[in-house]
């Protein structure tokens, strides 16, 4: 957490400076986009930490622990695979639902597999922005070279966090 | 760079999360008492004062890379190099490429009609997919903790580079020699 708080608030530092060297009017447009931004966050994050508590409330938690918890083993991780593919939406409601689940007990191999999917196979993204955008032939090359990221991510995490703690 | 607009508090987004909520709330009380709500609600506070410190400097970091970056730049690098080099190139551009999907893909597009190498192409949308710097320091870190994002971070620092050879032997492959057939 401490670590955390100096990492963020030292790079704000270095980039702030540097571009405050650049003019005021740099940090100005900086300060305006990081502002607009939050203020889409100021309601929507509260909302998103709760809609992961109800969810993680509503679904049974040993069924839950059973299908991608830390002893759900490679199905564990080929089944969060797939749900990430299909998680809708940013990061904004992603990372606050996720963590709900992480402390519901999913495992962490299974919670990696889960993000990265969401991440590179994103269906929700590759139908609003890359199909129209990039065109068939493009999604199917990006898909191709990449489906078995997810997964794999999974498989190795399980194989490195019995070396490594990360909780 | 064109400047953002004024996003509204309550936007279309913002009303689909609070129906989730809503809903979320009256099902839970209905299932399990009205102390399974207030517990819901202690814990999002407890959960917004931990993040809340370091989403305002992700948010200030975000801004600032965003006009610190610029897009011209990351698309010269990404245009003339091949190869290996042109490969890694991608991987850094993607991980520091800050906004959403538009942008990135709208960049990418370009590139791809005067000709960039399809390989680079495909390392850069994955390496800004899985790396996304700015997603790492405003959520990853924040809700699941530095030794886990940076964990997961080191797990997915090769995909876009892989990612990037594999693309361009599939695309040998199937016969799409040109890149302009790929994007198009």
């Amino acid at each position: 957490m401490i670590a955390s708080l100096v990492i963020v608030w030292g790079l704000v530092l270095v980039l702030g400076i540097i571009a405050i060297r650049r003019s005021t009017e740099t940090v100005r447009r900086a300060l305006r986009i990081g502002v607009n931004q939050g203020r889409t966050l100021v309601l929507r994050m509260p909302l998103a930490i709760l809609i992961g508590a109800f969810m993680v409330d509503l679904i049974p938690q040993e069924a839950l622990q059973g299908v991608i918890g830390e002893e759900s083993g490679l199905t564990g991780i080929v089944i969060a695979s797939l749900a990430g593919s299909l998680m809708p939406g940013g990061p904004a409601i992603s990372f606050p639902i996720a963590v709900a689940f992480y402390k519901a007990g999913v495992g962490a191999p299974q919670l990696i597999a889960l993000l990265t999917a969401w991440s590179v196979y994103a269906f929700h993204r590759a139908l609003i922005f890359e199909l129209p955008m990039m065109g068939t032939r493009f999604i199917a090359l990006r898909l191709a070279s990449s489906a078995m990221f997810p997964p794999l991510a999974g498989i190795v995490s399980a194989l490195a966090l019995r070396f490594i703690n990360i909780s | 760079m064109a400047e953002p607009e004024k996003p509204p508090l309550l936007d279309k987004t913002t009303l689909v999360f609070v129906a989730l909520a809503a809903s979320g709330g009256v099902l839970t009380t209905w299932l399990h008492g009205s102390e399974a709500l207030v517990r819901a609600f202690t814990g999002m506070t407890a959960i917004l004062m931990q993040v809340a410190p370091l989403i305002c400097g992700g948010l200030l970091i975000a801004g600032l890379a965003q006009v610190l970056i610029p897009r011209e730049a990351v698309s010269r690098w990404l245009g003339e190099e091949a190869g290996m080099r042109g490969l890694i190139i991608a991987e850094v551009a993607g991980a520091i490429t800050p906004g959403g999907p538009f942008g990135s893909f709208a960049l990418v597009y370009a590139l791809g009609q005067v000709g960039a190498d399809i390989g680079v192409l495909i390392a850069y949308i994955t390496a800004w997919t899985t790396l996304s710097l700015m997603r790492l320091v405003v959520w990853e870190i924040p809700f699941l903790g530095l030794p886990f994002a940076m964990f997961r971070f080191v797990l997915c620092l090769p995909m876009g580079i892989v990612a990037g050879l594999i693309a361009r032997s599939l695309a040998r492959r199937w016969g799409w020699t040109e890149t302009a057939m790929i994007v198009k």
